[in-house]
């Protein structure tokens, strides 16, 4: 008779020594039909817990993949989101750079051609309070400007008047626009040869006034300075009739003319050098 | 009732452990054996018979999954866990050199004790000695203060650590 206690305090290696003999049981008699039903039964109870994990680690697997996919997929929105953003500065500089080459080479152009003495200048400021009023140039005494020079604007080969020198320093210089209610120039009908007053109106357009009730001036007919009173040059253009009618009193025809400048837009100007021989500036 | 749900959740989760183990982290053919170092940490905690009831029939699943020969992985858990619960007394399993020096030497005497066994039972069959011995000894570093940290907190939730090393 086993005593209790000995069994106790060695039950651990008892243990061991069954399970040993269990293990070694098997592996000696791997061929053994017992041994292989013994499997097949743990095999039965086991599987369908194998089977559904793997089912479940492939669907683990797949969702890995696609988060992955989806970390890749976000990493390159964001570089291609950088990189559509640093091209697209690169093409807003593009567009502002082309546009300043072909203001600058308009203007080249232009003073090659028609106006040697001419200063490019660019545009630095503008009356705030008075957008249609006054535009600062970067230009002065210093680059041969005077009083009462002419200045242009526009598109090459589409130049045309937008105002005139106001004051003078020695490095800048304000334009009084076109449109300037103050500015009043002789203007004539390009074709047809009416002289009337060109008046600004602090607004977008200008009034061709005391134009003779039997001019035949129409819409779409094209306004050029007269070149009378010694200010500006002759035959510069300024804009295009889009409206005639008879004046308030009834004695004269007016037109309303669309400069052919914007006047909001426009950034390099050509200032003519005036020729001092023409007439002084008006009072 | 406790002890016997205590061992049927662990054998659950510990054969799930080492399915996931398989599957997510193998390397070069080689997975860990996570099974072994829950034996050893079981043993190391709760004594021999714990660690090898535990070893042998998480062995047993083993063998069953596999197709090489029936009976090793039980055998060789078995002793693991007797092993470990018979040396508790004189390693310090808490701090983290010795637990990484059990890891290292379970990986070794693993890998021995089945090469023998696959050469004394198995003629003709050679085992891929060197590689398993590396990568289970990687493996087992990795993994072991991790396992012996889950294993810890495992038994201090259901109270079996105490009561083991009371009884």
């Amino acid at each position: 008779m086993i005593p209790v206690e000995f069994v106790h305090h060695r039950r651990a290696g008892i243990l061991l020594l069954l399970f040993s003999v269990l293990a070694f049981t098997s592996m000696s008699s791997k061929v053994d039909p017992y041994v292989l039903g013994l499997k097949t039964i743990g095999w039965y109870i086991i599987s369908p817990e194998i089977v559904y994990t793997g089912r479940f680690f492939n669907q683990l697997d797949s969702l890995k993949g696609q988060i992955f996919r989806l970390f890749r997929v976000d990493g390159e929105n964001f570089l291609l989101r950088k990189e559509n953003s640093r091209l697209s500065k690169m093409e807003l500089e593009r567009n502002a750079l082309l546009e300043e080459n072909n203001h600058l080479r308009g203007l080249l152009d232009l003073k090659q051609k028609n106006f040697a003495e001419g200063v490019a200048a660019e545009v630095v400021g503008r009356d705030m309070r008075n957008w249609f009023q006054a535009v600062i140039l970067d230009k002065g005494e210093r680059a041969g400007i005077v009083l009462s020079a002419a200045v242009l604007a526009g598109m090459p080969g589409k130049f045309a008047l937008v105002g005139r020198v106001k004051e003078l320093s020695e490095t800048n210089c304000k334009v009084l626009l076109l449109t300037d209610a103050l500015s009043a120039e002789s203007a004539v009908v390009s074709g047809k040869g009416d002289v009337a007053l060109l008046v600004g109106q602090n607004k977008p357009w200008l009034i061709l006034n005391f134009l003779s009730p039997s001019s035949q001036v129409a819409d779409g007919d094209v306004i050029v300075t007269a070149g009378l009173g010694g200010i500006f040059p002759p035959d510069i253009p300024i804009g295009m009739v889009s409206d005639v009618y008879i004046s308030k009193d009834g004695y004269f025809k007016s037109a309303r003319v669309d400069p052919f400048n914007d006047f909001n837009s426009f950034r390099e100007v050509l200032i003519l050098h005036r020729d001092e021989k023409l007439g002084e500036e008006p009072k | 009732m406790s002890r016997f749900l205590f061992f049927v959740t662990t054998f659950v989760i510990g054969f799930y452990l080492q399915l996931f183990s398989d599957r997510f982290m193998s390397f070069l053919g080689v997975s860990p054996e996570i099974l072994l170092l829950f034996v050893i940490a079981f043993g190391f905690f709760c004594g021999p018979v714990m660690g090898e009831v535990f070893g042998f029939f998480w062995g047993l699943t083993l063998d069953v999954m596999g197709v090489t020969l029936f009976g090793l992985n039980s055998f060789l858990l078995a002793l693991a866990g007797y092993g470990a619960g018979k040396l508790r007394q004189r390693v310090a399993s808490e701090r983290p050199t010795a637990q990484i020096a059990i890891g290292l030497a379970a990986a070794f005497a693993y890998e021995m004790s089945a090469l023998m066994l696959h050469r004394l039972f198995l003629v003709g069959v050679e085992r891929e000695f060197l590689k398993g011995l590396l990568v289970g000894s990687f493996f087992n570093v990795l993994l072991v203060r991790f396992v012996f940290y889950l294993s810890d907190r495992w038994l201090s939730l259901w109270k079996v650590h105490q009561k083991e090393i009371e009884s």
